[in-house]
């Protein structure tokens, strides 16, 4: 198991680096640095443009500016913003907490009402419940967040006026963007549910435990018992749905975050910023999978590996 | 075979606790949100509505960053909203020396900065110094002080600033925010990257914490009481407390405007106010902002608008009534020419050129040697189709804008292609390449000097690669002259050569609709037109 774990975290770190590299030539593809963001915008003279690019190090050839962001990532420094000078560890540090009560609070809630969802759809397949769980599922894989989310904004707080509007991190205005997000997140979980439920009640074992006269709740655990394990590797996948679906929920429900800090730094070709949640981004996610794979083995003997 | 529970508690037992939980979360949310604010006095909320690439005023560039931070500093000179001449701030009267190479500012003697430190011309002398250090990269304040050369304290209240040759604009670029005077203390305290979370002034609120991407909280300052003439004094129904917060997508400012959620908020999108009018909780005003109209600069280096009959026949041709009306409801000005009717220097003269006149536009197309030669609906000569490109962003509206041109314009036989880009860096990319016909692009300020990056050859923002010897000496003219008929004059000149030499196609006087909760009086802008005074606002209970 200790090597099984050791492999998973290699292999996240491998995809952040890759991740980061990506970021790091992508960026400097796209027209325009921080520099003609702002200082260019003013109608500031050509010579004292190219100036401050010089002193920021944008005017160095490529392959040493990445050598010299790659060495201070190495050694745990992600560097500055080209724009207020802040350090961008403090950046992210300052912005992570709002997103992950939000990425967590929606996760919490896309787990609840998506496995819900896909129980209904997969155990009463045919009946009204089941019916009611596919469209409402079918409803969250198909809109898109910022629609759902300005029209729960309008439905709540303006017309029925039972939440607070939006806009800062208030507990009680975090309610409307996790719902939101959460019920976003839970369309494929629901997905995903009923139909390993419904492969499972198919299999031979179910009509076998069926013919033996087994009770229908005995034979229902028996069928979530195996059909309940796909979901833990589609949770994690959400994550990465949901660390999306944070920029754009951050920005119409006004709030701090990382997701808003990334549409800051692309606008202002922030590129240090940008890199620096890029990479945080993905080792995260691949962390996340890693630990997913790990509680999978945990939970499946049959994909227990050896050693 | 071994007995089980019904549904044994494996499996559902897990999804049961994760709804318990998610039920415990959602519950303690509510209870604890009995516990959130309110500190009592007047507060408010206030929607800001793009987040500041930085919000140090001595560095940093946008228009947004004033409406905190224009109530935080004074400057040593204000310009009167309504009647737009200079009246004293911090400095109670100035002098320009007769050759125009210096000006010198006696200083009030009563003014503390929010740290207790007394305002004097060391201070100023201290702001100066820190705005010209190369080092700190200043983005507009040091453009601000245009030939300024350094200064001479010539007691602790008499400061005299040195130019190169003589500027006009100088007292305007003293009235804005990104000059107004900060602490020595503060700027001795932190560096140049700290001191913008940590801000001292000496204007009528304090600073009280900047959290960046997520709240400004700014506190009324007790002790003030060396305001300019146009600020009220401090009642009972004064604000306390002004939290400002970022409602960067506009879909969701009159929402959040309705719901209570803020008392004020700008940039409220045409489309809304009409309902919103209709609410007798809130208030909608239009305030004009001076400067560049929103407009699009023709490419006068490539063909075929680099012909004058052409870009000529692109302003008959746009019925800018009919923008105006769809896409801004109505809520701005048509604009003329390349300044806007509230900015100083002003020439209505303008407003005569160009009316609609698609048939005049298609003759002086015909003049130009054009005509639908293979009957195809678009205007070619010599083979080559009357076939334009348009680069835009994608903010103000401007994307509809272009669509309504792009109809207006095939009616008599033009095509154009449009090209929205979603950042400001692609824009400029666009113009630098000269990549384009026609590019959206515009700012504001109240000195009409703000034409020079724009119009004079080889200017930094010249994107349309106009190049006219006599404007150009027209506008260097106006910036050394201070006597205001003269400089009038000279801008008239400028205005009227601009739009005869069709330069540029004005669409629309920039208004930013602003929106408020009917509890609030006294909202009054600044000059400029996006700072809002916070001293004057007045909340009924």
């Amino acid at each position: 198991m200790g090597k099984f774990i050791l492999q998973r975290v290699g292999a996240a770190l491998a995809v952040a680096w890759i991740a980061l590299s990506a970021a790091f030539v992508v960026l400097r593809a796209l027209p325009g640095d921080a520099v003609d963001a702002t200082l260019a915008r003013t109608g500031t003279s050509p010579a004292e443009v190219a100036a401050r690019r010089q002193a920021l190090g944008l005017a160095d050839p490529l392959w040493r500016q990445y050598a010299a962001y790659l060495g201070g990532v190495v050694r745990g420094d992600l560097g500055e913003s080209l724009v207020t000078g802040q350090p961008v560890a403090q950046m992210i540090g300052q912005n992570f907490g709002p997103t992950a009560a939000l990425a967590g609070s929606a996760l919490l809630v896309g787990v609840a009402l998506g496995m819900a969802l896909g129980l209904a759809a997969g155990l009463a397949p045919r009946r009204a419940p089941g019916w009611l769980a596919e469209g409402v599922a079918a409803l969250a894989l198909s809109m898109p967040v910022y629609w759902t989310a300005t029209l729960a904004i309008y439905l709540f707080t303006v017309v029925l006026a039972v939440l607070p509007g939006v806009g800062g991190g208030s507990p009680r205005q975090l309610i409307l963007p996790a719902a939101v997000l959460g019920f976003h997140t839970a369309g494929s979980i629901a997905q995903v549910t009923a139909r390993s439920i419904r492969r499972t009640a198919a299999q031979d074992f179910v009509r076998t435990a069926r013919a033996k006269g087994l009770g229908e709740a005995d034979v229902t655990d028996h069928i979530l018992r195996v059909s309940l394990l796909p979901v833990i590797a589609v949770v994690a996948l959400q994550l990465g749905f949901l660390l999306g679906g944070t920029v754009v929920t951050e920005s119409i429900f006004v709030r701090q975050g990382v997701g808003r800090l990334l549409l800051a730094a692309i606008d202002n070709r922030d590129f240090p910023v940008i890199q620096g949640i890029v990479t945080l981004t993905a080792l995260t996610y691949s962390l996340i999978h890693a630990l997913a794979d790990v509680l999978y083995a945990l939970a499946d003997p049959r994909v227990r590996v050896e050693g | 075979m071994r007995r089980r529970l019904p549904v044994s508690l494996g499996v559902l037992g897990v999804l049961i606790a994760i709804l318990c939980l998610a039920g415990v979360v959602v519950a303690l949310l509510a209870l604890r949100a009995g516990l959130d604010d309110k500190d009592g006095g007047n507060r408010i909320v206030y929607g800001l509505t793009l987040n500041p690439s930085g919000f140090d005023p001595h560095i940093h560039i946008s228009n947004e960053l004033g409406i905190p931070f224009y109530s935080i500093y004074d400057t040593l000179i204000y310009r009167h909203p309504q009647t737009m001449d200079f009246v004293p701030g911090l400095a109670e009267r100035w002098e320009m020396a007769p050759d125009g190479l210096s000006w010198t500012f006696a200083l009030r003697r009563d003014v503390t900065f929010h740290d207790g430190t007394p305002f004097n011309a060391q201070a100023v002398a201290a702001n100066l110094d820190r705005i010209t250090n190369p080092e700190l990269a200043s983005g507009k304040a040091l453009a601000l002080l245009g030939p300024y050369t350094g200064y001479t304290v010539v007691d602790d209240f008499t400061i005299t600033l040195h130019l190169s040759e003589p500027y006009a604009p100088l007292l305007d670029g003293l009235s804005q925010v990104y000059l107004g005077m900060a602490s020595p203390a503060a700027l001795r305290e932190y560096s140049k990257n700290t001191y913008q979370w940590h801000q001292v002034g000496t204007g009528p609120y304090r600073l009280e914490e900047i959290v960046p991407g997520d709240r400004i909280i700014l506190r009324r300052n007790p002790e003030y009481a060396w305001g300019p003439v146009f600020y009220a004094e401090a009642t009972d129904q004064s604000v306390d407390t002004v939290e400002f917060r970022f409602y960067t997508d506009p879909a969701t400012r009159s929402l959040a405007l309705e719901s209570d959620a803020v008392q004020m908020i700008g940039e409220l999108l045409p489309t809304d106010v009409e309902l919103l009018l209709g609410n007798t909780q809130l208030r909608v005003l239009r305030v004009p902002i001076p400067g560049l109209p929103q407009q699009f600069f023709f490419n006068t280096k490539r063909a075929p608008t680099d012909e004058l009959a052409v870009r000529q026949a692109l302003l008959y041709a746009t019925n800018r009534t009919e923008i105006v009306d769809a896409v801004f409801q109505g809520q701005s000005p048509v604009a003329h020419g390349p300044l806007t009717a509230t900015t100083p220097f002003y020439d209505p003269a303008v407003e005569a050129l160009y009316p609609f006149d698609p048939t005049f536009a298609q003759s002086l197309l015909l003049g130009a040697g054009y005509g639908d030669s293979d009957n195809d609906g678009i205007w070619d000569r010599d083979g080559e189709p009357l076939r334009l490109t348009m680069i835009f962003p994608s903010w103000n509206q401007t994307p509809e804008v272009a669509q309504l041109i792009q109809s207006e314009w095939r009616d008599i036989g033009i095509e154009v292609e449009l090209i929205r880009v979603p950042d400001f860096p692609t824009l400029r990319s666009y113009a630098l390449e000269g990549d384009f016909h026609l590019i959206a692009f515009y700012d504001f300020g109240v000195e009409a000097s703000l034409l020079n990056q724009f119009y004079m050859t080889g200017g930094a923002n010249n994107w349309s690669g106009f190049s006219d010897s006599e404007l150009d000496g027209w506008l260097h003219e106006a910036v050394r002259q201070v006597d205001a008929g003269t400089r009038a004059a000279l801008y008239s000149s400028v205005q009227q050569r601009i739009m005869e030499q069709a330069v540029v196609l004005p669409i629309r006087e920039y208004v930013n609709l602003n929106g408020t909760t009917a509890r609030l009086d006294g909202v009054i802008f600044s000059a400029q037109g996006w700072w809002p005074l916070l001293r004057n606002l007045q909340l009924r209970p």
